[in-house]
């Protein structure tokens, strides 16, 4: 627990120090954050889920959600989880981890044969590589995409407003198989870090709008006053602590299944109200694009529903529940929580 | 700013899953010989019988120091058989106020001779209690009850009433706030003492109130007159709110704010069998990812505790959080049973017991204990907005 302390510490003065509205608006220009970038490779967190021995931190998934949890607060644009994850499966692999940002893209499980072409990866032209993880007999298989071997075409934003393009490759890429973890497992990988990630920006919109319902005033007394915004703000409250209770719980335990789906459907529902509700107490201002409020919110909106949407992550969690009889559901539930 | 809100993750040893497992025997062998069949409808049960039984378990004061019959075990393993009887729906009523609070209270607050008189009872399962706080005119604002006692000679004389005082009609004492003094200027709570009041006592009249659910659950209770010698005063006249603050905190995130309407979940995975639809999987999903997340919290609350923190402010996210997942619960079987025609199944019966009577008690879900926008009220003071 010490160590994931001092991942969330060292990542708290980099985005604090570099990663500013400015930034966030020239990423969302399609400038990538270069400065930040360099400074946070510099500090390791590149490799953070790569071990010593391969020239890595060595940091477990828990720490790297730490990290993650403070980049989602400061809405740091760039795909920093790919980043780690991509230079992890990279390693895995037999190659090098990289310093230049990666793109990592899941392709459906079951697919018969790696995808030729990909849509919405997000700085596809901006990274050094594409890494593309299918599934080839039983066994997780990563493809790389270098930049000469692709075509790119901008392709419709999401709500986060970083660039996105469409691929398709040139050529056909030989797939490396990867030892160890499946497919699955890579995948339940990204969803938990992208549920630290949607963790730390849900607590940035609580501590935020408990600040500004303190100090915006009209009819002559601060809005936080009121018991009307007072209701909201403790129904924002107990959304984040939800959310954050169970996606600590999943970060403890990465392998469970039913901890990290529980998550990220409960994380979909805390989404939810922590747009709604921030935007509400912030009133016309957080409207505005000078505020840092939709920086936020809208990375919230479109990370909810990438590496598994909501509605996958509750089909998940029903299915481990299908066919069980009134008086076993609670020794499986008990079982999953654990 | 930042906001402190603060959980750390439970700490749950594997020495738990043993007493797990014996509760869990317990369930099925009731089960079994028919004397714990499952619940058809929501709400504690009132079952002496079965209160007995638990209590030769050791399953009552358990956290209780030995020399008033308690079993020395942590609040942590007090939890787990709670939640364990809870999401099985075991008829816990009889003993539940006596061993979740009252006990705690004359641990804490009461004489040597109250303990002495009332824990072993309790942890026996012989002795009942109910809750003497709200009043006609006091509810969500307590400070302002009425109920008075005056000093005689030996003791007090309480005139007044209590309502929604539930099982006061089939048990043995209340623990009743009353005033003892007048309010100080700006100090409402002040002049507010607990006291034992045994409802065979002369001058106590208890009338039922029929509630929405259809059973009698709660009553009216009228003090006319009613003595109440000294060494039946709790803690220390004009303590009382300190008192009853602290009951509360226990009262707020244990597994019964939100276990409330488990039974009527599990009835609906098991109608819905092996094949559910699209629709009954992602709701069956998301509610119990809800229900995952606020035991979560639940169980964190519960491990801090046994470490001596008190995380008040969490408790009532926990509660919040807890009750009005107990009513979407509801919603949510009532919506999936509707759509999927899950009714017309010929062994729905249960199913269809617990649905009319959980939307019957499901508006108390988030009133009793502390409303939700008094918890709100209360979160919100933890935000430093009031």
């Amino acid at each position: 627990m010490d160590s994931t302390r001092e991942f969330s510490d060292m990542a708290q003065r980099l985005f604090g120090d570099l990663c500013g509205p400015r930034e966030i608006e020239q990423a969302e220009d399609g400038r990538h954050p270069q400065v930040l970038w360099d400074a946070a490779m510099e500090a390791g967190l590149g490799v953070v889920l790569v071990d010593e021995g391969s020239g890595g931190v060595g940091g477990s998934l828990a720490d790297a959600g730490a990290i993650l949890r403070v980049a989602g607060g400061y809405a740091a644009p760039g795909p920093w989880l790919e980043t780690m994850l991509g230079n992890q499966a990279r390693v895995v692999a037999g190659l090098e981890p990289l310093d230049g940002p990666l793109a990592l893209v899941f392709a459906p499980l079951g697919a018969a044969t790696a995808p030729v072409d990909l849509r919405g990866v997000a700085w596809a032209t901006t990274v050094a590589q594409v890494l593309v993880l299918s599934e080839q007999e039983g066994h997780a298989q990563l493809s790389v995409w270098t930049p000469e071997a692709f075509d790119a075409v901008p392709a419709p934003p999401d709500t986060s407003g970083e660039p996105r393009f469409d691929l398709r490759l040139r050529s056909q890429v030989p797939g490396i198989k990867l030892r160890g973890a499946s497919w699955s497992t890579w995948f339940q990988r990204a969803a938990l870090l992208r549920a630290a990630q949607m963790v730390g920006a849900i607590q940035w919109c609580l501590a935020r709008s408990s600040a500004y319902a303190l100090e915006r005033k009209q009819f002559g007394r601060e809005i936080g006053k009121f018991q009307a915004v007072q209701q909201m703000m403790a129904e924002l409250a107990s959304a984040s602590v939800a959310a954050t209770s169970i996606t600590d719980a999943a970060l403890a335990s990465p392998e469970n299944q039913a901890l990290l789906a529980a998550a990220r459907s409960r994380l979909g529902d805390a989404v939810d109200t922590a747009c709604a509700i921030s935007h509400q107490v912030h009133g016309a201002l957080g409207f505005s694009h000078e505020y840092p409020l939709h920086f936020r919110t809208r990375r919230l909106s479109a990370w909810r529903d990438t590496f598994g949407t909501v509605a996958h992550w509750r089909r998940m969690l029903a299915e481990r529940f299908a066919g069980c009889q009134a008086d076993d559901v609670w020794a499986r539930l008990t079982a999953a929580s654990q | 700013m930042s906001v402190h809100l603060h959980l750390e993750l439970p700490r749950l040893g594997t020495e738990l899953q043993p007493l797990r497992d014996a509760v869990r025997r317990f369930v099925a062998a009731g089960r079994a010989d028919g004397t714990l069949p499952p619940p058809s409808k929501v709400g504690l049960g009132f079952e002496p019988g079965i209160t007995k039984r638990i209590a030769e378990q050791g399953w009552i004061g358990m956290s209780w120091p030995r020399r008033y019959g308690g079993h020395e075990r942590t609040a942590l393993e007090r939890y787990v058989v709670t939640e364990e009887l809870l999401s099985a729906g075991v008829p816990v009523g009889a003993h539940w106020v006596a061993d979740r609070q009252s006990g705690p209270v004359l641990l804490k607050f009461g004489s040597e001779r109250q303990r002495q008189d009332y824990l072993p009872r309790i942890v026996r399962g012989e002795c009942w209690f109910c809750i003497g706080m709200s009043e006609p005119d006091s509810g969500s604002d307590l400070a302002s009850l009425r109920t008075q006692a005056v000093r005689v000679e030996g003791g007090w004389r309480i005139n007044g009433r209590k309502v929604w005082t539930t099982n006061a009609h089939r048990v043995h004492m209340m623990i009743a706030l009353v005033r003892t003094a007048k309010a100080q200027e700006g100090l409402r709570q002040s002049g507010l003492t607990q006291m034992l009041v045994p409802l065979d006592a002369s001058g106590v009249t208890v009338r039922p109130i029929r509630s929405m659910v259809g059973s009698q659950d709660f009553n009216e209770i009228t003090l006319d007159d009613v003595f109440v010698p000294d060494e039946g005063v709790v803690g220390e006249p004009g303590n009382g709110w300190n008192q009853v603050s602290a009951e509360l905190a226990y009262e707020r995130s244990g597994p019964e704010r939100w276990l409330s309407s488990y039974r009527l979940l599990v009835e609906l995975v098991q109608a819905v069998g092996s094949a559910p639809s699209d629709y009954a999987r992602m709701e069956i999903g998301r509610v119990l990812s809800h229900l995952m997340a606020v035991r979560q919290i639940s169980l964190s609350i519960a491990s801090m505790l046994e470490q001596g923190q008190t995380p008040n402010l969490e408790s009532s996210i926990a509660k919040d959080l807890g009750t009005r997942l107990e009513q979407e619960i509801v919603r949510t079987v009532r919506n999936v049973v509707q759509a999927d025609g899950v009714l017309d199944q010929a062994d729905s019966a249960r199913l269809r017991l617990l649905l009319t009577s959980a939307e019957r008690y499901a508006p108390a879900f988030t009133i009793r204990g502390g409303t939700v926008e008094i918890l709100r009220g209360v979160i919100a003071r933890g935000l430093g907005l009031r």
